[in-house]
């Protein structure tokens, strides 16, 4: 899978979690960019990347993870 | 830079969610509110470091989170612990866990707008009643039962706790900031209290989540009140935490648990931990915090 392609499919997960077709992400979006993204949203967030990627975040990540450049690279060091 | 800026900074730092949603709860507190933050930091700085108090406050918090990312996982149907004996030891037994969670419990009082919003209710609906003996069941780091003191009309206070560590807060706590009165601290397990006097108010702050069966409390809460006797009641719906075990689906739950106990709701608040409005809570299972004010 390529960076391109994780950020594509990364939309439609944002999109869906935060009900927003409108939502386009970039590697450096982040909590800040997007009203609706708080720590409960994070959450719910990384465990649909999780489902969707097939793969685990774990906690020191899930609670330190800057940006969605930083999402993409956990994503992309888990996937084949 | 103050106090609060160097509390909020650290945290911030370490926790990048944690910075956005701490910078939205500074902006939105009253200048009493930032007065009563910077005196409880004060407070806390005689025995603890910025560091440490942000430390407890980021462990309360990543708990808080991972608890949370286990409901989402198992779809929002259950908390992943059931029982009292799964979580007394890790945390009410646990000195230093417990007193790292109720610093961190407390800080959320004044930085998080749900448990602000929640205290305002409570000092501002339930603390003009009368009677002579009040009672508060669990209460944590002290802040409700200080409150009670300083505000309430009542002759003797009362506050039980299973937690050793969470009374020796309280006392502190109350002998900083509470005026005068008669109070008694019992560390004992409210199933087993026998107190000698009826009460004409009882306080049951975010204690319901933490026990297997919140009728039987209820009830018994029922026995030792006297006719007419007020009873605020106070419980985060779909909210996950490390020692959170009797989970809330709706608010209309705890509703139902309160009259089916024969109590009478006369005030209710409900407010959504995220600020968002009611119905996308609801709609995303996130947490809120319900109160009511009951009358027996």
């Amino acid at each position: 899978m390529t960076r391109e392609e994780v950020n594509k499919t990364m939309d439609e997960v944002f999109q869906d979690v935060f009900d927003d077709e409108g939502i386009h992400v970039t590697e450096s979006t982040t909590a800040k960019d997007i009203a609706d993204w708080d720590s409960m949203m994070h959450v719910t967030l990384c465990v649909a990347i999780e489902r969707k990627f097939g793969i685990k975040f774990n906690m020191d990540q899930v609670n330190t993870m800057k940006n969605v450049g930083e999402m993409m690279d956990i994503v992309l060091s888990q996937v084949s | 830079m103050d106090i609060v800026n160097q509390l909020v900074r650290y945290i911030g730092e370490r926790h990048p969610m944690q910075e956005k949603y701490l910078e939205k709860g500074l902006a939105a507190l009253s200048a009493e509110d930032r007065e009563d933050l910077e005196k409880v930091i004060e407070f806390f700085a005689v025995k603890h470091t910025i560091e440490e108090m942000g430390e407890a406050y980021l462990v309360f918090v990543k708990d808080t989170i991972n608890e949370t990312k286990y409901f989402v996982e198992n779809d929002y149907s259950r908390y992943r612990y059931a029982t009292l004996s799964e979580v007394n030891g890790n945390v009410y037994q646990n000195e230093a866990y417990m007193s790292q969670y109720m610093l961190g419990l407390q800080l959320s009082g004044y930085l998080w707008d749900n448990h602000r919003q929640i205290l305002h209710w409570f000092r501002e609906e339930f603390l003009g009643y009368e009677g002579k003996n009040y009672l508060e069941i669990g209460p944590g780091h002290g802040q409700y039962f200080a409150e009670a003191m300083n505000r309430g009309k009542y002759e003797n206070y009362y506050a039980i706790d299973l937690s050793k560590t969470s009374l020796d807060m309280t006392k502190e706590y109350v002998q900083r900031f509470a005026k005068g009165s008669h109070f008694e601290l019992v560390h004992e397990n409210f199933y087993d209290y026998d107190p000698k006097c009826l009460f004409d108010a009882v306080c049951v702050s975010e204690v319901l989540e933490h026990v297997e069966d919140p009728y039987v409390m209820i009830k018994k809460i029922v026995e030792i009140t006297g006719e007419g006797a007020h009873i605020y009641i106070n419980v985060p719906v779909n909210a996950p935490a490390i020692d959170h075990i009797y989970l809330y689906r709706t608010v209309d739950e705890v509703k139902d648990l309160v009259q089916k106990a024969g109590l009478k709701i006369i005030k209710e608040i409900a407010v959504t931990g995220n600020g968002w409005p009611m119905e996308k809570a609801i709609k995303h299972k996130s947490a809120i915090n319900y109160a009511v004010i009951a009358v027996k």
